[in-house]
């Protein structure tokens, strides 16, 4: 999909702009070109060519996305897709990206080549169903008007969604009696005063406030009718449940209620709790439901779970085990904590190089030395997102262009040591020369140690 | 691996053993040696059922001459059936390891209603409904008829297994519910009947407490249990209420109402008889004059409830003269009906001894003692007489002859208590009156004089010295074991103050207090905003968590709780318990994360492990006391005041901290699984409850961790959590809390395990 926006009539800059569209899903993610135009004439006939093309390439291919990208030698569009969502979420992917490939160091194919286990996660990320957030269920809480005379709800359509998924009921009337009987907005008037609103609503000051007046709400054929349907929903249920869990389960005697465990006078029942109880088991089985895969909704497990109900797996003599411990030492746990944003997605072995090498750098970096504990002290009383912007101003920490530099030369040298062929070598040796003379020579001493071995094993 | 138990050549399934699990072995060992009574404390999931079945395995395998069964009781179906999954395992190691067959069967024996394969009697629900319909196709009389007109309804699978059944021995194996079922289903017998037949044979029966300690079923299913037998009570920490329960007796108005129709069912069923065919009757005479029982050619199918309490020798006395009479009988039972209607008409509550009713029974409408005690039998007599089929009409009236007979038999360690509402609904005129056994050891007692060794173990039975006293036993060994940890893998931590410090409490002036019910909010809302996967909540009752939920509500907590978990709740309806908990587990297993709130002593508490990701904090909002202004609780604590001295302080606190462990209890099995405890309520710090814990809490709980605020506990929690987060292996653990069979071999090692011992 191409959109097209031209300068206006009388600009002084004569400017086209097309917006391409790569997946009609999505239609944030978008390519941009900007053109300008000496004269208009030219820009006509520009547009004119660009409209033949499209329109022939529409013809040709009309199902299939094009992936026009220039540099790309076979990658499929949904690899492209991937890899121009991870620079987009990653800025200093991006600025790596920009500081290698662009400048033709590294080779597109070569640069991603390192980075398969973040494609795969984003791959994966994308392909996960998402179930709906939580947050939904965020009460439709009344605004009271200053004067306190009445009261406003505001109904947007995803808490609609929300009281629908909820009443399944209410849904139903809705649909029976909206565009016929009544108005939309006549509804939801009709639905905020019912009682199957207040009924649940009201749950929580029900003996406080019993009697005093506070709208219960009115009666109302329509909503009556859902309340009876709601409640029978709650009464059925069949249950098939693993024997692991059936509470239902317990042996004889135990319909008696335990000794001494007599109902507690000294409370009274809340009114309505109980329907409040069964709205937040119910909707809370909504969430998860929304996010288990189709075939598995309804699905109560099969699995009979008493063999693993039994076992104490430490006493077993382990099968060979396929993970791996992680070579993180635990006092670097400090210096991972702030790196996190910058290369966390890296794969194991990686990290750990880099963290190593991250904290020699730390060690020559003047003055961190003897803060890198108390940094890491810091790190762990904290759980602040954005350790580093508030530890940078306390702490002298690496600045932004030190890290990217790093980050840059550490890739240089590890392409250098990872290619095999000659030519591409020499390419990654002139990237490192040109990135050596624009490098802060003290802070990345542990990478310029490494590119005069390299150079060594050069000649 | 093979190990050496002071002799005794134990195969153990695993590869590697914790060290608690020798030392637990070790003194099962010397009490079985001894042949006495056992009480053992061990930390839950520290694998105790498995060494239990271990050891009693190869000691009935060794000295098949000195104990010949084990009988293994549980509280729940999913517990029983563990208990078998563990025996499979246990008895494939020991086909794998000795080579030649061993001669073990194991079964689990349940009700009629977890058992029956009738197409159309196991479609019933209630348990009672199944008894009766049972009953009514396969009693004598019934079975009788059908000889004569075969239009009679009976049971195939029963006369199936009537036939053929009682010549096959049950091939070597272990059998749970199911798979009796499906074998009994291949031969077409009834699997009910079959596995209390065959119970008989099997060396080890795993079945319900109430098997045992209801002396009503008991007699019926236990009696021909041999002396030499092993009793283990697993999870035995609630073990005297069972028995209490199993011989009190409620009588209601609607009881009384229901016993006057079938008492006029009684008499015209009689009339019926007397005119049809008077030789039957003349013959019950007769019968009854020699003596109870020796009428009685027992046949299984005969009774569904044996009577609760009469000793051997009484049943041989004749049955006195007054209600020797079918009609002398029905209108003995008239009379007691009468009376017990007058007592149940009262204004104000009245509690009187079992004495002071018989005196007053006899002088208001002129029974005596013995009749009394003899009404059960002399019921279950006529109505096996009267070839009465549907017995379920007259479980009224078998209810009363109960109470009659305990009221008559015992004239201690029971109350009466009339309450003129019963306590539900309050206000209402709803009579009660309460036959209250205030004496655990009088249920319990036969079994302890019956059979050689009676193990009573839990992970929860602190302080241990309580139930012998409660129980009226002397245990020959007592021990309580700790666990031995190569890392911290429980945080007991006690928040007593919120963070604008308002004393956290549940006592019942702060009930409505929304400063603490907000704090309570607080604590868990920082709570879940920090712990991975599954929490688990409990609060001390039903109620208060209605009224906590509610005001959370209001607080707008839930809504914090919900951007972090999904929100799941134990309601009072059971089937809606079982689906919240499942899709508790669910959200768990995806890794949603879910937070579940119920109830101390409720059934969740009691009935399902939170191990591993399914529970990796659980708070307790409160403590769990009992309500202790029922009458009934107060007539036991004087009681338990006056004859064990133990005080009444001591009692509740002990009642309350045992569930309360039980339900921290719930999140740990395995060493490498952990879980943090909140234990939220300021009175956890004082010494009285924190000393009443089990010891193996106890150990992890520092002084420091004592007195928290909920910031501090959340600080507390994080760090221990990352701590917790990385990689735990084998080889951090062996040696220590973990042994192989060489480590455990070594002098130090064993040396090591005697002191552990001889400490507990």
């Amino acid at each position: 999909m191409y959109a097209q926006f031209v300068s206006a009539a009388g600009h002084s800059k004569i400017m086209l702009r097309l917006v391409a569209v790569q997946n009609p899903a999505e239609p944030d993610v978008t390519s941009n070109f900007t053109f300008s135009f000496s004269s208009l004439e030219a820009r006509e006939l520009i547009k004119s060519t660009i409209v033949g093309i499209l329109s022939g390439s529409r013809e040709d291919s009309n199902a299939s996305t094009p992936a026009p990208v220039p540099s790309s030698s076979g990658i499929s569009a949904a690899d492209f897709e991937l890899r121009k969502a991870l620079l987009k979420k990653h800025k200093w992917l991006a600025q790596l990206h920009q500081n290698l490939v662009l400048s033709g160091a590294v080779s597109e194919h070569d640069f991603w080549e390192r980075r398969k286990a973040l494609l795969n996660l984003e791959e994966v990320e994308r392909k996960q169903k998402r179930a709906t957030s939580g947050s939904w269920l965020a009460e439709l809480r009344p605004m009271h008007n200053p004067d306190g005379a009445d009261v406003k709800y505001t109904l947007t359509p995803q808490i609609i969604n929300a009281i629908f998924l909820q009443h399944p009921s209410v849904k139903r009337a809705y649909d029976a009696h909206v565009p016929s009987r009544l108005t939309s907005q006549e509804f939801w008037r009709r639905y905020l005063s019912s009682t199957l609103f207040h009924k649940s609503r009201n749950a929580g000051t029900g003996t406080s406030e019993e009697g005093s007046g506070i709208a219960q709400g009115n009666p109302d054929p329509i909503f009556d009718k859902c309340m009876e349907e709601d409640e029978e929903e709650l009464r059925r249920d069949p249950l098939l449940v693993r024997p692991r869990f059936d509470l239902l389960a317990l042996d004889k005697g135990q319909e008696v209620e335990d000794y001494g465990n007599n109902p507690d006078m000294t409370m009274r029942h809340v009114t309505n709790a109980r329907q409040l109880l069964r709205r937040f088991n119910r909707q809370s089985e909504l969430i998860l439901q929304s996010g288990l895969s189709e075939n598995k909704v309804g699905d109560l497990e099969g699995v009979d779970g008493r063999e693993e109900a039994i076992l104490l797996d430490d006493l077993d003599t382990p099968e060979a085990d396929s993970s791996m411990v992680l070579h993180v030492n635990r006092n670097v746990g400090a210096a991972v904590d702030i790196q996190l944003d910058n290369e966390l997605c890296m794969n194991v072995d990686d990290g750990y190089w880099f963290v190593n090498a991250w904290m020699a750098q730390l060690k020559v970096t003047d003055g961190i030395l003897g803060q890198s504990r108390t940094v890491e002290h810091e790190c762990r009383q904290s759980d602040d997102t954005d350790v580093r912007s508030r530890l940078g101003s306390k702490y002298q920490l690496p600045s932004e262009k030190v890290l990217a530099q790093h980050s840059t030369g550490n890739e240089l040298l590890r392409h250098f040591w990872a290619e095999k062929d000659e030519e591409k070598r020499s390419r990654v040796i002139q990237a490192l020369e040109a990135w050596e003379k624009q490098a802060d020579q003290v802070a990345l001493r542990p990478i310029m140690a490494g590119l005069t071995r390299a150079k060594k094993m050069r000649s | 691996m093979r190990l050496n138990v002071d002799g005794l050549l134990v195969y153990f399934p695993y590869d590697y053993i914790y060290p608690e699990q020798f030392s637990y072995m070790l003194e099962l060992k010397k009490g079985l040696d001894a042949k006495g009574h056992i009480l053992l404390e061990m930390p839950s999931g520290t694998g105790k059922t498995i060494s239990l079945l271990a050891l009693i395995v190869a000691y009935l395998h060794n000295n098949p001459a000195e104990l010949t069964k084990l009988i293994y009781c549980s509280r729940t179906i999913p517990e029983i059936e563990k208990v078998l999954e563990e025996l499979r395992k246990l008895l494939a190691y020991y086909k794998k390891e000795v080579k030649e067959e061993v001669n073990f069967v194991g079964l689990a024996l349940s009700s009629r209603k977890n058992l029956c394969i009738h197409p159309e009697v196991s479609g019933e629900r209630d348990g009672k409904i199944v008894d009766a319909r049972c009953h009514s196709l396969t009693a004598p009389h019934v079975r009788e008829r059908h000889t004569d007109n075969s239009e009679v309804p009976v049971c195939s699978f029963y006369e199936q297994f009537d036939a053929n059944g009682r010549d096959t021995m049950l091939p070597n194996g272990v059998y749970n519910l199911d798979e009796l079922k499906n074998f009994c289903a291949e031969k077409g017998w009834c699997p009910y009947f079959f596995a209390r037949w065959a119970i008989q044979q099997a060396n080890i029966v795993v079945y319900s407490y109430h098997y045992l300690l209801d002396p009503k079923i008991a007699e019926v299913v236990s009696k021909e249990m041999p002396r030499n037998a092993v009793i283990v009570f697993d999870e035995a920490h609630n073990i005297d209420n069972i028995c209490i329960d199993s011989m009190s007796v409620k009588i209601t108005r609607k009881l009384i109402d229901r016993c006057q129709t079938s008492v006029q069912t009684l008499e015209s069923e009689l009339s019926r008889l007397r005119d049809e065919n008077s030789t039957k009757l003349e013959g019950e005479y007769q019968a009854l004059v020699d003596g109870l029982r020796a009428v009685q050619e027992r046949r299984e199918t005969e009774q569904v409830l044996a009577n609760p309490a009469l000793p051997e020798h009484v049943l041989k006395e004749a049955v006195p003269g007054s209600i020797r009479k079918g009609e002398h009988f029905v209108k003995f039972l008239r009379r007691l009906i009468e009376y017990m209607k007058v007592r149940l008409r009262v204004q104000h509550v009245v509690q009187e001894s079992p004495a002071g009713f018989l005196a007053d029974i006899n002088s208001k409408v002129c029974i005596d003692r013995k009749p009394l005690r003899f009404a059960a039998e002399r019921l279950a007599s006529l109505l096996r007489t009267l070839e009465i089929s549907h017995s379920a009409d007259f479980s009224p009236l078998v209810a009363i002859t109960h109470f009659a007979t305990l009221v008559s038999t015992y004239t201690k360690g029971f109350t009466i208590i009339v309450e003129p509402s019963e306590d539900k609904v309050p206000g209402a005129f709803n009579p009660i009156l309460h036959l209250s056994c205030l004496d655990a050891s009088i249920a319990i007692r036969p079994v302890l004089e019956r059979f050689q060794s009676v193990v009573i173990t839990s992970g929860t039975l602190s302080p241990l010295d309580m139930y012998p006293k409660m129980l009226d036993f002397h245990p020959v060994i007592m021990a309580s074991f700790t666990m031995t940890l190569a890392r911290q893998c429980i945080l007991p931590m006690i928040v007593s103050k919120g963070n604008d410090q308002v004393a956290l409490t549940s006592k019942f002036e702060a009930r409505d207090d929304t400063a603490v019910i907000r704090n309570y909010g607080a604590l868990l809302a920082e709570t879940v905003a920090i712990v991975p996967d599954g929490v688990v909540c409990f609060f001390t009752s039903y109620l208060y968590m209605e009224s906590v939920v509610a005001a959370w509500y209001e607080q707008e907590v839930i809504d914090q709780i919900q951007r972090h978990k999904l929100l799941f709740i134990e309601t009072q309806d059971a089937a809606e318990t079982s689906l919240a908990l499942l899709n508790y587990i669910k959200a768990c297993e995806n890794g949603r994360g879910a937070v579940l709130l119920s109830v101390a002593r409720g059934k969740v508490s009691e009935g399902v492990d939170f191990d591993h990701h399914l529970g990796r904090a659980v708070l307790m909002f409160g403590i769990p006391y009992v309500y202790t202004q029922s009458r009934i609780l107060k007539a036991r604590l004087e009681y338990l005041r006056d004859q064990f001295q133990i005080r009444e302080n001591d009692f509740l606190t002990f009642d309350a901290m045992r569930h309360a462990a039980q339900c921290l209890g719930r999140v740990l099995r395995g060493k490498t699984d952990y879980g943090i405890m909140i234990l939220a309520d300021k009175r956890f710090s004082r010494n009285d409850k924190r000393g009443k814990l089990p010891k193996w809490m106890q150990e992890h709980l520092k002084d420091s961790m004592c007195n928290l605020s909920t910031e501090e506990a959340i600080q507390v929690a994080k760090q221990w959590l990352k701590i917790m987060a990385q990689p735990f292996t084998r080889e951090d653990q062996l040696g220590v809390s973990l042994l192989t069979i060489e480590q455990l071999e070594t002098t130090d090692m064993q040396k090591k395990i005697q002191e552990k011992v001889q400490q507990g």
